[in-house]
Parts: structure tokens; sequence; C-alpha cells
């Protein structure tokens, strides 16, 4: 699994460019790295992950914590250019109804 | 076996870096198929699902010990058997998500039940085995992968 980072400290905004397969054992990578970075309050996080080919429970349940978390710092979080195949699995489970997909 | 029939059986140490592993052997296992995309990714979804349930919850991540995955697969059918030790295990308690309670956890039987054809859980009390069965038609109209309960 591979992160990069940018960061726009005028806009507030950190965007993560994920390449990789969200499943258990890679979750934790993406989990820390983002929960590191949290700043204390409103800033938007974004997720690009237009390089994730594979994501099951595993990944949606770190996403939910993940925005849980982000919320409770006044945060946003955005979930960019999903391919059909995970797109799916969020419509599967109704939890593209809570994320900000975009 | 009819024609473009695979059968692989492979033991598998109880360790989540074997996930990955697995969905390769899958795309292997029904390359020759030309499933589309959503229906491939269904097959990969569940048996992953299934195995980390395995690795997470049966073994609780100790890496001692390993399972077992016997994939068959034709033209018209994949299925998927994932033999494990669980003498805890009881199907019937597996709990039933409300999806309107947003939780990080608790998805991945939802998961596979919703996306394969037919799913069977044997257990053996005596030996504690548990024996998970999936069954996806590849050739049925619905099996268009990804569906959703609407």
């Amino acid at each position: 699994m591979k992160i990069d980072c940018q960061i726009d400290n005028e806009k507030k905004i950190k965007v993560f460019h994920v390449e990789g397969e969200l499943d258990v054992h890679h979750v934790k990578n993406l989990k820390s790295e983002i929960m590191d970075s949290l700043e204390s309050v409103g800033w938007t996080y974004e997720l690009d992950m237009e390089k994730v080919g594979y994501l099951d429970s595993s990944g949606l349940g770190m996403l939910v914590y993940i925005k849980k978390e982000i919320a409770r710092n006044n945060g946003r979080l955005r979930i960019l250019h999903l391919n059909e195949q995970v797109l799916n699995v969020f419509k599967l489970t109704k939890l593209d109804e809570f994320f900000e997909i975009v | 076996m009819p024609a473009n029939s695979t059968q692989m059986k492979m033991q598998v140490k109880g360790s989540s870096e074997t996930l990955a592993l697995i969905r390769r052997v899958i795309v292997a296992c029904v390359q020759h198929l030309n499933l589309g995309p959503s229906l491939l990714n269904d097959i990969k979804l569940a048996t992953t699902e299934a195995c980390t349930n395995v690795i997470k919850h049966a073994y609780k991540f100790n890496e001692s010990q390993s399972f077992e995955l016997e994939i068959r697969t034709s033209s018209e059918i994949f299925i998927v058997d994932v033999f494990y030790q669980d003498p805890d295990f009881v199907p019937e308690k597996i709990p039933v998500p409300n999806l309107k309670e947003i939780k990080e956890g608790g998805l991945g039987v939802f998961i596979i039940r919703n996306i394969m054809d037919h799913v069977n859980y044997i257990t053996d009390s005596k030996s504690g085995r548990v024996r998970l069965q999936m069954v996806k038609l590849l050739n049925s109209k619905d099996s268009i992968g990804g569906h959703s309960e609407d």
C-alpha cells in the first residue's frame, strides 16, 4: 500500500492519494497515516482512491472510524474517484449515503 | 468435471498477509472464463471476507494456525469451500447488521450473503471443524455483480 499526502495549509485541505488494496492487512497503515495527521479544528481531508483496486468490510470499517474521528474535530472527509467495483461495496452496505463521495 | 473446469486446494497460513495472494489465486482460477469485473470482484470479495473472519475472529490473528481453501469452478459455477477450526462458532448467532446504525464492523457475513447465490455453514461440534461453502452462479441473470438489497 502506498500513501502520498499533499497539504494546503491556506485552504486547510489534506489530500491522501492511496494506492493498493484495502483489506484487513493494509487498513492499519492508512488509518495511522490519517490519524497521525489530524489537525485540531476544521480541516478537510480528501481520500483520492483512484488507484485503490479492492476494498472490503475492513476497509469500510476503517473509513467509518476515520470519518467519525474527523467529525469530532469539526472536520470533513471526502472520498474521491472510486472505481465501480469499490463503489458497489459502499452501495451494498448503504455506506454511500453516509460518506461524501465525489 | 465439465469443460473449462478448474479445481484447486490450498492450505493457507492464518495470516492477513495471505489475503492478497488468495485473491490472485482466484483470478488465476477463473482467468479463462472471461468474467466481467463486477462478477470477479464479488468472488474475490466474498472469499476475502470469509478468510478475514477466520483469521480475525476464529484464529484471532494467531499465525501458527492454518485453514484450507478449495475452489472448484466451471463456466457455469464458482464454488469455494473454507475449512477451519472454531469450536465456539454457532452460525445462527451471527448478528444481522442494522444498516441504519453506522458501525465499524460486522458487515463481512452480510456482504457474503448478499453477493453469493448460496452460503452454507456446516459445523462439527465434536471436532470444532467448520466448513463454509459459498456458491456463485456465473450464468444467472442476477449474476451481474455487486447488487444491493434495494
